[in-house]
């Protein structure tokens, strides 16, 4: 095998594992989230010799993936009240989780984004801005709207607001 | 501590999601684009071969052509795809592609604000924002760009939506709140809708109180079921007019929650009986019905028929030949009628519109 490919696989191998995690928050499905990363993946891996930070490269082109996606209609969205088989068993609280999930699905595409960059990725603003290619102050729009929708969901998090993150 | 909440919320969902092997994937559709590729170039070469001994004429060994009649040429029209698809490429440029033809650029790539770009139903027009922030209309078939107004987007998907009738924008830019219309030909007066949309603005909020009813194909409305035209009637809102077909049959619409705010709703200046087009040229009609006073939304195809005479909802499909066109039938159909085969070069584009 060559050495880049070489490379490449050791790379993704180590990142696999926490893309998936962040595209199943983007997605809320299992299959979805491999199909986001696979693709991700692909990208990375077409330019492997000219990219400076795979991870960041390949990070970049999920959430593009994801937030461009509804264009082209490639990828259904398909809510379940149905908790999937594969659910670990240290779930607190079923209700609290259908209810996170339905409330994170039903945000905008480019709202969970911003959600899952700013407090799960832990990105701030200008972090999150670069990802996604657009303005801090368009993240502020998203955070502070999405934020309202998930307060409204989760009346436990009525203290967040936009500049908690 | 709600934010430290959030985190925790969040990093319990993501514990469901788990580890899958897909390096091997990624590399397979890396090697599935390079050979397209390199496929798209041999054909290249063998195109410009053909062309060049066709230019230079036969040699002087060249026996005469025989006197038959020419055999018919793979007819276009034996496809349900006459029309031209358009599409948008990752660089920003937008392409335009018959089933018989080669694709052909429209429009050169640029900074972001290209992706904004959007065919107008008619197909004669191409609007977006340029590098200049500018809310820009140029004619497909070439010409001279108009700057509309200043648009600063969003994002990479708030784009202009055209209006049926190719003669108004619904837009929603950073510096104006809410969405307005914006005539082409009379850009300095848009008008306001007044409603506030969140993310990209053809992702209208569907709200609730949704019901189901099919009508005949000739637009005429009957209830109950059966028929592919596909309408929703809204009870207890009254519709304004906006409404967006999502290509993967997702259907959402933006009202007012009751009838009570009718009152503060002002005149539309474009018809209400044909709001919107979806990207074959279905139309998309709004109008009440006056026995309930409930809001009516119907799906009137208009685009490409299968053989069977049935219209085809087309959509993109990843297959082991590369990206394929599927023409299904009906909105909710499952049997496939019609595929075409795409062009390997604008697999990684995406498919804005379907001009009939």
């Amino acid at each position: 095998m060559p050495e880049a490919e070489t490379d490449f696989a050791v790379f993704a191998r180590a990142h696999t594992p926490a893309l998936i995690r962040s595209a199943y928050l983007l997605t809320g499905d299992q299959h979805h989230a491999e199909d986001l990363v696979q693709s991700a993946l692909s990208r990375t891996h077409r330019h492997w010799r000219r990219v400076g930070d795979p991870i960041a490269y390949t990070r970049k082109a999920m959430y593009h993936l994801q937030v461009s996606r509804w264009r082209r209609g490639r990828v259904r969205e398909h809510l379940t009240d149905v908790i999937a088989d594969r659910t670990p068993a240290r779930v607190p609280d079923v209700a609290l989780r259908l209810t996170v999930r339905n409330a994170l699905m039903d945000l905008s595409r480019q709202q969970r984004a911003v959600i899952v960059l700013r407090f799960f990725e832990d990105l701030d603003v200008a972090g999150t801005a670069a990802v996604l290619g657009c303005s801090p102050g368009t993240v502020k729009k998203y955070t502070f709207r999405a934020l309202a929708h998930l307060r409204e969901a989760l009346p436990e998090l009525a203290e967040l607001m936009e500049g908690d993150a | 501590m709600s934010a430290d909440r959030l985190r925790g919320i969040l990093r319990d969902m993501a514990d469901e999601a788990h580890p899958a092997p897909l390096v091997a994937g990624a590399v397979r559709r890396t090697r599935r684009a390079r050979a397209r590729q390199a496929a798209v170039a041999v054909i290249a070469v063998l195109g410009v071969l053909a062309g060049l001994i066709a230019v230079l004429g036969p040699g002087t060994d060249a026996r005469p052509e025989p006197a038959i009649s020419p055999s018919p040429s793979p007819s276009p029209s034996a496809s349900a795809y006459t029309g031209a698809f358009y599409y948008l490429k990752p660089d920003g440029s937008v392409w335009r592609w018959r089933v018989a033809g080669v694709p052909e650029k429209i429009l050169d790539g640029g900074g972001y604000h290209r992706a904004t770009a959007s065919v107008s139903p008619d197909g004669k027009y191409l609007a977006y924002v340029d590098d200049d922030m500018m809310l820009t209309v140029v004619p497909t078939r070439g010409g001279t760009p108009r700057k509309l107004l200043a648009y600063s987007p969003n994002l990479t998907c708030v784009e202009p939506v055209w209006a049926p009738d190719s003669r108004s924008l619904l837009v929603s830019p950073r510096e104006m709140e809410g969405l307005w219309l914006v005539d082409v030909e009379d850009p300095g007066n848009p008008y306001p809708i007044g409603y506030e949309v969140d993310g990209c603005h053809p992702q209208f909020r569907y709200q609730s109180g949704l019901d189901l009813i099919w009508v005949t194909t000739d637009g005429e409305r009957i209830r109950g079921s059966g028929g592919e035209n596909y309408t929703a009637i809204m009870p207890r809102m009254r519709v304004t007019g906006l409404a967006v077909l999502i290509p993967d049959t997702l259907i959402q619409f933006c009202a007012t929650t009751s009838k009570d705010p009718l009152t503060t709703v002002p005149p539309r200046p474009l018809s209400c009986t044909v709001m919107m087009e979806t990207a074959l040229g279905d139309q998309i009609r709004m109008f009440p019905d006056p026995p309930t006073d409930n809001g009516i939304m119907d799906v009137i195809p208009r685009g490409p028929k299968n053989a069977q005479g049935q219209t085809c909802v087309a959509f993109r499909e990843l297959t082991q030949n590369g990206v394929a066109i599927m023409c299904h039938a009906g909105y909710f159909g499952n049997g496939v009628s019609e595929r075409v085969n795409e062009p390997v070069d604008l697999i990684e584009a995406d498919l804005l519109v379907y001009v009939p």
